[in-house]
């Protein structure tokens, strides 16, 4: 009986006890990540042979300031001056003292060593959560010395896929074509480059006009539109070996060459008497599929990223607008219906949206929607601008943008810029010359 | 173009709504009961006596703090978490931390309440989110909890919910 008293007493006072409470927490800081990239670290025999094989003085220095710019250059991440650093680089990266950094108010710290061993390139890096005080990764490779920059890349990419969950985007490529001299007589060449703007290569002579080149996703290929006696043609070039092919001479005019998910096919759209059909070629056998079958101007077709559907501009509605069909060519839908014009659609490699270039009352727009047509935004306004190429990831969009041409015919220019998906993250992406009609490539390192 | 937001700016205006700014002018025990009628039942809890005893148990189980306290404790965390902004948008993107402190705000003891999901093969984001709202927690302490009342919110489940930010 005393037993039942006592176990009453009890559960009462447990179900008396406070309930839990519960705060929702809905907002948070914009602030780009506060974080700390140290240099990392040589001994002195590695120090030498840097000088000697790459002329670079303090390669763990160079290589931290690349993954600095890129992290800064995303948008999400602030890299901290160095000057405010406590801990020397070979210790910190070994047993960093986490209330130094926290000092600095760094909520994430890289840390590296580079070495040569056996004439390759061993780095190794850590990367460390300062507030919680332990190590979130820690990833060791070898390389050639040559390749000193990539290794910032990677670092990068490492780095920014354990602290954001998505890949990330810096080690990879570029191509361009590069534009020199008057407009009305522009020299035009294709150009190839880091994503930061480094290792630039121009890839054509300037002797022919070229036009859209457009990365294979699953490799270093290129297809891209040269002109051949005043006809366009589909190139197909290897960036690695330099080998290039003409991939068919198709009647009438071949436009807006594309790769499928796969790299097996080509995707283009042909012209003839005033028609535009968008058409498929098996890279192996050549074999020429018709997509679509319409009396109206049908081009830029992007395959969506499981190849399974691909979206395209058509005027078949009286003006330009974006649609969505099967890769078949069936079940054609239309999905833009805002005011204007829209071009370029581009399907994300994430598979989510299609990046596209709006024209609306003079104005040029890059944008995003979903894949059914809603959730139109438009991340950024200007006279003239276009071509959206996906970064892999899918998170960033690089495009090209045209100055207007004063009284005198003086002050065009092209030139490349990125914007995030925010719409806040804008920047130019700076080139030797002139540019325009930019394609990312895939990961390199992958 | 869209106006970036300011953290900053908004924790500054939840600020002077909070009573936390105010305890050195007014009695906070009144402010609270004047401006909160929700709040009755932390007339027993607001006693100098913390110790949990039957009485003050059978008249204060409140699961909220009074909206003056909830939004002192959201501005500072609003400041202190740097949400990953990478993270593609979806339905899931809620993490709930379940947190014992000591009276001074300081935390004792974190636990994701969901922690098997961190380690999920396709789960990434997860795990992105949750390091995030923990280094938000960790840099926020002390936690800008009510001087009053500890048996009350010495056990608090902050439920860090992205979706609204990311939405975009």
């Amino acid at each position: 009986m005393k037993f039942l008293k006592i176990l009453t007493i009890l559960l009462l006072i447990q179900f008396k006890a406070y309930a839990l409470i519960e705060v929702d927490i809905t907002r948070g800081n914009l602030s780009p990540l506060p974080v700390a990239v140290s240099p990392l670290s040589s001994d002195k025999n590695s120090i030498t042979e840097f000088e000697k094989i790459l002329n670079v003085k303090d390669l763990g220095s160079e290589i931290s300031i690349i993954v600095e710019n890129n992290l800064r250059q995303s948008g999400l991440f602030n890299p901290l001056e160095k000057d405010a650093f406590l801990q020397k680089p070979d210790i910190a990266h070994f047993k960093p003292r986490f209330e130094d950094w926290k000092l600095i108010k760094a909520q994430a710290l890289i840390t590296g060593k580079v070495e040569i061993i056996d004439e390759k390139l061993r780095v190794e890096f850590r990367l460390w959560d300062v507030l919680a005080a332990k190590e979130m990764l820690a990833i060791a490779f070898t390389t050639v010395p040559t390749n000193w920059r990539r290794v910032g890349h990677i670092i990068t990419d490492k780095v920014y896929e354990r602290l954001t969950g998505e890949k990330g985007y810096f080690d990879t490529r570029l191509i361009y074509v590069a534009e020199e001299g008057p407009k009305t007589k522009r020299i035009k060449k294709l150009a190839i480059m880091d994503q930061d703007g480094f290792n630039l290569k121009y890839l054509t002579l300037g002797n022919e006009l070229v036009l859209t080149p457009r990365f294979n996703p699953t490799n270093q290929m290129v297809t891209y539109l040269s002109y051949f006696r005043n006809l366009p043609r589909v190139y197909l070039l290897d960036i690695e070996t330099g080998m290039q092919e003409v991939v068919g001479d198709f009647p009438g005019m071949t436009f807006a060459p594309r790769f499928s998910p796969d790299g097996k096919k080509i995707i283009m759209s042909f012209a003839t008497d005033g028609n535009s059909d968008i058409y498929t070629m098996d890279l192996e056998n050549r074999v020429v599929e018709r997509i679509t079958n319409y009396p109206s101007i049908d081009t830029s077709p992007s395959y969506s990223p499981d190849g399974k559907y691909i979206c395209f501009n058509s005027d078949r509605s009286g003006y330009q607008q974006i649609y969505v069909m099967k890769s078949d060519g069936s079940s054609v839908k239309r999905i833009s219906f805002g005011n204007g014009i829209y071009g370029t659609p581009v399907w994300s490699p994430r598979g989510d949206l299609i990046a596209f270039t709006k024209l609306h009352k003079g104005k040029f727009y890059i944008g995003v929607m979903r894949i059914d047509g809603k959730g139109e935004r438009l991340l950024t306004e200007n006279f003239y601008q276009e071509a959206p190429s996906w970064s892999p990831n899918g998170r960033v969009l690089v495009f090209y943008r045209e100055t207007k041409t004063d009284d005198k015919g003086e002050g065009f220019s092209a030139k490349l810029w990125s914007i995030d998906l925010t719409g806040y993250n804008e920047r130019q992406v700076l080139t030797e010359t002139d540019a325009s009609d930019p394609s990312w490539s895939s990961l390199l390192s992958n | 173009m869209k106006k970036k937001q300011n953290p900053e700016e908004i924790k500054e205006q939840v600020r002077q709504a909070s009573e936390f700014e105010k305890k050195e002018l007014f009695d906070p025990n009144q402010i609270a009961a004047l401006i909160d009628k929700s709040k009755e039942e932390t007339a027993q809890t607001l006693k100098k006596n913390e110790k949990l005893t039957q009485s003050n148990v059978k008249s204060s189980f409140a699961a909220r703090l009074t909206l003056s306290q909830e939004d002192a404790l959201k501005a500072q965390i609003f400041g202190c978490w740097s949400l990953p902004l990478g993270l593609p948008y979806q339905e899931n993107l809620l993490v709930r931390i379940k947190l014992r402190l000591k009276p001074d705000g300081t935390v004792l003891k974190s636990e994701i309440l969901d922690h098997a999901r961190m380690n999920k093969p396709g789960q990434g984001f997860y795990k992105v989110l949750a390091e995030s709202a923990l280094r938000a927690i960790r840099l926020c302490q002390p936690l800008r909890v009510p001087t009053t009342g500890y048996e009350r919110w010495k056990d608090l489940q902050l439920n860090f919910d992205a979706r609204e930010m990311l939405e975009g």
